[in-house]
């Protein structure tokens, strides 16, 4: 029962951030008189007051070490923010439903980038920032933030970080507190973002579009504030944008070491960063061919489409250079294969990572060894370490839930009514964080035709995908909720 | 000095180039005497052919002959003074060979009787076969040839054992051992033998499935009332899990009773052989206590009651669902590949059923395809075993399947078979999206060949045709080299093209 | 009674120390003439130093002349071997101390028969029948039963709520009518009391009834114990009793079991089903807190060292488990750790005794039990045809100071002994006897 009462007081102070970021939606709110500024005052101080309320009774809430709770916690965390999220949608109106306001909220904070609209420029512009903010927010993992920030928690921070992340990269950790590791990263991503923000600004772009697209290029996230995706930029600003993206996919831990010269610990990424620049590389050239070969584009027109959405699609952002939905069927399909794929572990992306791609197809590489030389030992490496076996079976685990949570999703997909294609790339899309799928919810498409049930399906993916899986699972798990 | 040279002179020159040393004399005299006996048993078409007077005699005596002195340059010629011993790198090629020069002397009788045009759709029909997968590019068979339709189940029916036991019977006349080569035909699952000899065991398997496949002619031919070469075909192609059905207009054949029979025989294929020489050597204590034929059992008649449910929800009727659920469901998990004409109406829910038990496949040791229930078991008990070290990070856990415990090794080695198979499927179905076919059209495509089930009502429910011949060539040698790929079981297929298997090491 | 013991340890020394006690013939074959040294100035009996597998040493210990020979080394094929070539040297009866509990089995027993090995006996399989059965019947810390059921002995911890406190043993005839039973000795603070009717109970005592059958309920409500229905146990240490215990229970309750060592801990995971093995310390509270002590029923601490078991047990009772079990070697400690409340001690040593001596007691006795905490014994007589206690009735029997009678078993009825009650040759009884006693108590029922 403590634990209940230690987990409530967290997701007050929870609340009381994300009412926080809901209240600097009024800058825009006022600034372009979009006639919200009461609106998400209101959803914004709702959301403020009752964390408040939650920290302020909970307060003398003693600690509590169990495991269970962490995953608890987290998962609780992901699924409150969520739920609040809807606020300066539903009272401002943009949206009618709860399960569509749920969906957009969700698709925000896993920064998934998965819409139900299909034109958002009438959206009042504090809501768009909003849209964008979550997936800011929710990209770097805000729970994780907070988390990590607040003093004695009581239980080991790194728990809760593999229940996150589960355990995504386990070398990652390079300080001695996470606090210090979960700082680095955000100086990293709170430098990038103002980076980019600059260079678009500089390039022709308005300060506020420059905000919002940038937000969801580096959180790999895709929200766009435009009708077309950002088919309509200029081709200079696609470029930075694509350029933003890639860096998203790159893995924070080595950035930090790459800004502060410490270029000696570059080594230690060096094949998942290989490797992410490696599959980028074979399927971009395959997109630009098939493109300029198969679907007569310019040379031009090939190479900005190839380029910039090969990498939006491997990072899962879900930024469109061009309406996809329309693309030859191999492109499509392979785009469905590279964000499964993802960026590298330690990123904003989605999807398997780089690194587990690498460990999977090198184990097959060992197994193959073994048969001939079975008594060899010979570890998978990892540049040039051995991977534990540990990390192995984790690797595999992950990939096989990964592989049963999609097929789950598009099984319920096509019970609701959904023809085989587009369940597969919404469930895909989903999971992976990339946002849109196949057919109608394709390219410049929207999930508006999905039904109630099909909407909360893919709620449900995106939250799955983005805690990677197991931390959801294992609230289901009846062992979980065993008493000892 | 100079005996050595001699040596030297006989080997092949891989040295230079690199290449690991093979015994290539032994592998050609194995595949050659392989190819002779394959050769001899084009008499049964040259039987059925003269017994039914369909003209097609002549095309298998030439067949037979051309297979033959193919077998006899190999063996004698080839494979003279050979030296008898066999490294385990080199049984791990035998297996890679065979199964490629067997297929492909394999097309001779369709190219020769004319019923096939093209090489491609030759090859592609003979890799059907022998993999048992069944895909046809053939649309209407029952204008062949009726021979040639029995040729056609009989290459299946070989492969469904595995060639590979064929070779282990001709090495043990060579006095070599053979272990590995049964281990790579049933790497499934650790099978205890049958027998303590090994070709003994292997023996025992044949005669098994020999009077398994006898029976089942019989009783279609008796009960089920089929036409005496249209039985053979069946029981050829259901019992090794085959799937090429002697007529395209889905067992039009058949009397219910028909149905039961065949659906039966379905069933019991997908049982693991060492499994049903217990069950029919009534050592039922092994039977009662094996997790993998309960979980077959469970899984099959779940399946089928949730297909029964799915169907009649949709307004089909109660009687109608059932023996169409019953067939399906047997058909798919077996890793057959029949079908019969489907209900009224058709519900999605089936299809994503069907799509699971296309992946999941029949029991470890039995001729059926897919991932095998087997390894879904260990997977799924190394799964709950994970959760509870999520939640117990001490806690010491081991999966057990029958009481024997699963080394983490092996495991491991299941987890990248999986992610091996999705990946075989994901870059089939890739280069099959290039040739035109929609997406869930060639995960579906690409899935029910490498599992070897061939044929699947599914892929005609996604919009696509189960008529081979329309696809491209690019398509037919891919679902050509899927086929052999999950018939291989992948690591067999995929170690010959690692430069481990044949590179010297330095 | 000529007794060899062929022992290189501690239950061979308990069993010889106990043995001379009774006035038996006791040689003890052992290959530490050390220790034989050691043993010998203690204890009246005749020490051999040498192999029990030695022809000669058996010829020395004249094997030829012995009604028992006991092998309980440490290790169980120099036991078996002992006992093939005892019993061709002539030993009229052969028992074997055993760890593989597979020998036990009727078949293996039968072929173990002809090789010459006449009974065996698994100290740590008797030990883990002991826990389960503990946990099986959770208001007794100890029970036995005598003839299949018919009359079963229960050990008793009386607590603060149990309403017979302060009443006397004749209060507690009149006052609990229904109660079928007769207390055949309470122990109180280490000390033996053969009670007599004035007795007054005491909290803290530990009693020892005898009862009728299906007397559990009353006896439940005079113990003053709510029942305790065991759903999760942990057991620490995954020795053999640690490994039967959770192999027996496993499929009834949710067990814990905690070993230190990995290769054990993958050992036994290859072993158990539905166990969950905790590679951890005992002795980390932390851990065991983590793994949920606080919702454990019960807790058996059964790791080689006495006191990491008592310890933890006595953490585990701390954090409220109702049910605590330890694994004591030292027979010193028992009595101590009764009195700092752990509910059950177990003794490989002891149980063996009693397992043993079941060959051992003069007349026809058929099982009986040495109890922990106190040396006293509970036997069951056939009675002799023509034993003086037949001739009279038990008010006349004048019994020996430091015996009780406990009960009779007449066919298939079980009787409490009263005043006026005849023993009938052909009955069993069963007697309550102190060490000193036991003599004079088998002769009155041979």
């Amino acid at each position: 029962m403590n634990g209940i009462k230690y987990i409530l007081r967290f997701i007050g102070i929870m609340l009381m951030v994300e009412g926080g970021v809901m209240l600097t939606c009024l800058i825009p709110a006022f600034h372009f008189h979009d006639g919200t500024w009461s609106q998400i005052t209101v959803s914004g101080l709702f959301t403020f007051c009752l964390g408040m309320l939650l920290e302020v009774s909970f307060h003398r809430a003693p600690r509590f070490a169990d495991k269970r709770m962490a995953y608890l916690l987290v998962g609780l965390m992901w699924c409150v923010l969520s739920l609040f999220g809807t606020l300066p949608y539903l009272t401002t109106g943009v949206v009618h439903s709860f399960a569509d306001a749920l969906f957009e909220s969700t698709s925000g904070i896993s920064s998934t980038g998965a819409s139900i609209f299909s034109a958002v420029e009438w959206i009042p512009s504090s809501v768009l920032l909003w849209r964008s903010m979550t997936q800011w927010f929710g990209g770097f993992g805000i729970v994780l933030l907070v988390l990590a920030l607040v003093p004695s928690l009581g239980i080991n921070k790194y728990t809760l970080y593999t229940a996150e992340a589960s355990g995504a990269d386990n070398t990652s950790k390079q300080t001695t507190s996470m606090a210090t590791t979960v700082g680095h990263t955000l100086g990293i991503y709170v430098l990038l973002t103002l980076l980019f923000i600059y260079l678009l600004w500089k390039n022709g772009m308005h300060v506020w579009d420059a905000v919002n697209i940038t937000f969801t290029a580096i959180s790999s996230g895709g929200f766009s504030i435009y009708n077309n995706s950002i088919e309509g930029l200029t081709l200079v600003q696609q470029y930075i944008l694509a350029g933003a993206m890639l860096l998203s996919g790159v893995n924070f831990a080595l950035m930090y070491n790459f800004v502060t010269f410490r270029w000696d610990r570059l080594r230690n990424k060096f094949d998942q960063l290989l490797c992410y620049l490696c599959i980028y590389l074979v399927a971009a050239i395959f997109v630009v061919l098939a493109l300029r070969f198969e679907m007569d584009y310019s040379w031009r027109e090939s190479l900005r489409c190839g380029i910039v959405q090969t990498i939006s699609v491997q990072t899962t952002t879900g930024l469109l250079a061009a309406d996809t939905s329309q693309w030859w069927v191999p492109i499509t399909f392979l785009f469905v294969a590279l964000s499964l794929c993802g960026g590298m572990a330690g990123s904003t992306t989605g999807g398997l990572k780089a690194m587990r791609v690498l460990i999977l197809s090198r184990n097959v590489r060992k197994i193959l060894r073994d048969r001939l030389h079975p008594r060899s030992v010979s570890p998978v490496r990892l540049n040039g370490h051995p991977v534990s076996d540990n990390i192995i079976t984790n690797v595999m685990v992950i990939f096989l839930i990964f592989v049963a949570v999609i097929f789950v999703g598009i099984m319920l997909l096509m019970l609701c009514g959904i023809n085989a294609t587009e369940s597969i790339g919404a469930a895909i899309a989903c999971v992976s964080g990339y946002g849109p799928g196949l057919g109608i919810s394709g390219g410049f498409g929207c999930y508006a035709g999905f039904t109630i049930m099909a909407k909360i399906i893919c709620t449900f993916l995106m939250l799955m995908g983005r805690l990677e899986c197991l931390t959801l699972l294992l609230l289901f798990m009846p062992s979980f909720w065993r008493k000892g | 000095m100079f005996k050595n040279n001699l040596h030297r002179i006989n080997e092949w020159p891989a040295e230079r180039l690199g290449l690991r040393k093979f015994n290539f004399k032994l592998i050609a005299r194995i595949t050659g005497t392989l190819l002779m006996y394959f050769a001899c048993s084009m008499v049964i078409p040259l039987l059925v052919s003269l017994y039914y007077k369909d003209g097609a005699q002549f095309s298998f005596i030439v067949s037979g002959m051309v297979i033959l002195l193919l077998g006899m340059l190999l063996r004698n010629i080839v494979g003279r003074n050979v030296r008898y011993d066999l490294k385990e790198i080199e049984s791990y090629w035998i297996t890679f060979i065979i199964w490629l020069v067997v297929p492909m002397c394999g097309t001779v009788p369709y190219l020769v009787t004319g019923a096939i045009g093209t090489v491609t759709d030759a090859v592609f029909e003979s890799f059907s076969g022998f993999t048992t997968t069944g895909s046809s590019i053939v649309a209407l068979p029952e204008e062949l040839p009726l021979s040639l339709l029995v040729y056609r189940s009989f290459t299946q029916w070989v492969g469904g054992i595995g060639l590979l036991l064929f070779v282990v019977a001709i090495l043990r006349k060579l006095g070599i051992g053979a272990g590995q080569l049964y281990e790579a035909e049933f790497s499934g699952a650790r099978h205890r033998k049958l027998h303590p000899h090994l070709s003994k065991s292997v023996t025992r398997m044949w005669t098994l499935y020999t009077l398994i496949t006898l029976a089942m002619v019989g009783l279609l031919y008796w009960v089920g009332e089929v036409r005496f070469g249209d039985a053979i075909c069946l029981a050829l192609s259901t019992v090794s899990t085959g799937g090429f059905a002697p007529d395209n207009g889905g067992m039009a054949m058949l009397t219910d009773g028909g149905l039961v029979i065949v659906t039966v025989f379905m069933m019991l294929s997908g049982i693991s052989l060492v499994r049903l020489y217990q069950l029919f050597t009534f050592r039922w204590t092994h039977l009662r206590h094996d997790q993998e034929l309960h979980c077959y059992l469970a899984i099959l008649f779940s399946a089928v009651a949730l297909c029964v449910v799915a169907f009649c929800s949709v307004g089909n009727g109660f009687k109608e669902s059932l023996q169409y659920s019953l067939f399906h469901v047997a058909s798919t998990m077996s890793s057959t590949g029949f079908y019969v004409a489907k209900p009224a109406h058709w519900s999605f829910f089936v299809s994503a059923i069907t799509f699971l038990l296309i992946l999941l496949g029949a029991s470890a040791g039995s001729t059926g395809g897919g991932i095998k229930i087997w390894r879904v078991i260990a997977v799924v008990k190394y799964m709950g075993n994970y959760f509870t070290n999520m939640l117990h990070p001490n806690a010491v856990t081991c999966v057990k399947i029958n009481g024997q415990v699963v080394e983490t090794d092996y495991i491991n080695k299941i987890f990248a078979f999986v992610f091996l198979y999705m990946a075989f499927i994901v870059g089939g179905a890739f280069v099959l999206t290039l040739c035109g076919c929609t997406i869930p059209n060639s995960i579906c495509m690409a899935a029910a060949n490498v599992s070897n089930l061939g044929p699947s009502p599914l892929i005609n429910n996604l919009g696509g045709s189960l008529d081979y011949a329309m696809l491209p060539n690019l398509a037919k040698w891919t679902l050509t080299v899927l086929m052999l790929a999950g018939r291989l079981e992948l690591f067999a297929l995929i170690a010959v093209f690692s430069p481990a298997y044949w590179k010297r090491r330095i | 009674m000529n007794i060899i013991i062929a022992g290189d340890g501690e239950v061979g020394f308990y069993l010889a120390k106990s043995l001379t006690e009774l006035d038996h013939n006791i040689t003890v074959v052992d290959p530490n003439s050390e220790l034989l040294k050691r043993l010998e100035k203690e204890t009246d009996l005749m020490t051999i130093a040498g192999s029990s597998t030695s022809p000669k040493v058996l010829g020395e210990a004249n094997v030829g002349d012995c009604d028992l020979f006991l092998a309980v080394l440490h290790d169980e094929n120099i036991n078996l071997m002992s006992c093939v070539m005892a019993k061709r040297l002539k030993a009229k009866k052969t028992v074997a101390r055993i760890s593989n509990a597979e020998l036990l089995m009727p078949k293996n027993r039968d072929m173990l028969r002809d090789l010459g090995v006449d009974e065996m006996v698994c100290p740590e399989r008797i030990a883990a029948k002991e826990i389960t059965n503990l946990l099986n019947n959770s208001v007794a810390t100890e029970f036995f039963d005598f003839s299949s059921g018919l009359m079963t002995m229960y050990l008793i911890h009386l607590e603060s709520d149990s309403p017979v406190l302060g009443q006397s043993v004749k209060d507690l005839i009149v006052n609990y009518s229904t109660l079928q039973v007769r207390i055949v000795a309470i122990l109180r603070n280490g000390i033996t009391i053969i009670p007599h009717t004035d007795t007054v109970l005491q909290q803290g005592d530990l009693v020892y009834l005898i009862s009728k059958p299906n007397q559990l309920e009353s006896i439940k409500k005079v113990a003053g114990k709510t029942d305790v229905s065991i759903k999760k146990a942990m057991i620490v240490g995954a020795g053999r009793i640690g490994r039967y215990a959770a192999q027996t229970l496993e499929d009834k309750i949710r067990i814990t079991l905690f070993e230190e060592s990995k290769e054990r801990c993958d050992e036994v995971a290859r072993q158990l089903e539905n166990t969950l093995i905790i590679n951890g310390d005992a002795t980390d509270i932390e851990l065991l807190k983590e793994e949920g002590l606080q919702y454990t029923d019960a807790f058996i601490a059964v790791t080689d060292s006495s006191e990491t078991n008592v310890l933890s047990c006595l953490h585990a009772k701390k954090l409220g488990v109702r049910r605590t079990i330890a694994l004591v070697e030292n027979t010193g400690f028992i009595s101590l750790s009764q009195d700092i409340g752990i509910d059950t001690i177990i003794n490989k040593k002891l149980i063996t005794a009693s397992y043993i001596s079941r060959f051992i007691v003069k007349g026809d006795a058929v099982r009986s039990k040495w109890l922990s905490g106190t040396n006293a014994e509970l036997m069951e007589f056939n009675v002799g045809k023509w034993a003086p206690a037949t001739r009279h009735t038990i008010r006349e029997l004048h019994l020996p100071t430091g015996s009780t009678l406990g009960g009779i078993i007449r066919g298939n009825e079980s009787l409490l002994p009263t005043r006026d009650l005849q023993i009938k040759p052909k009955d069993k009884v069963i007697v309550f006897a102190l060490p000193k006693v036991m003599d004079q108590v088998s002769k009155l029922f041979e």
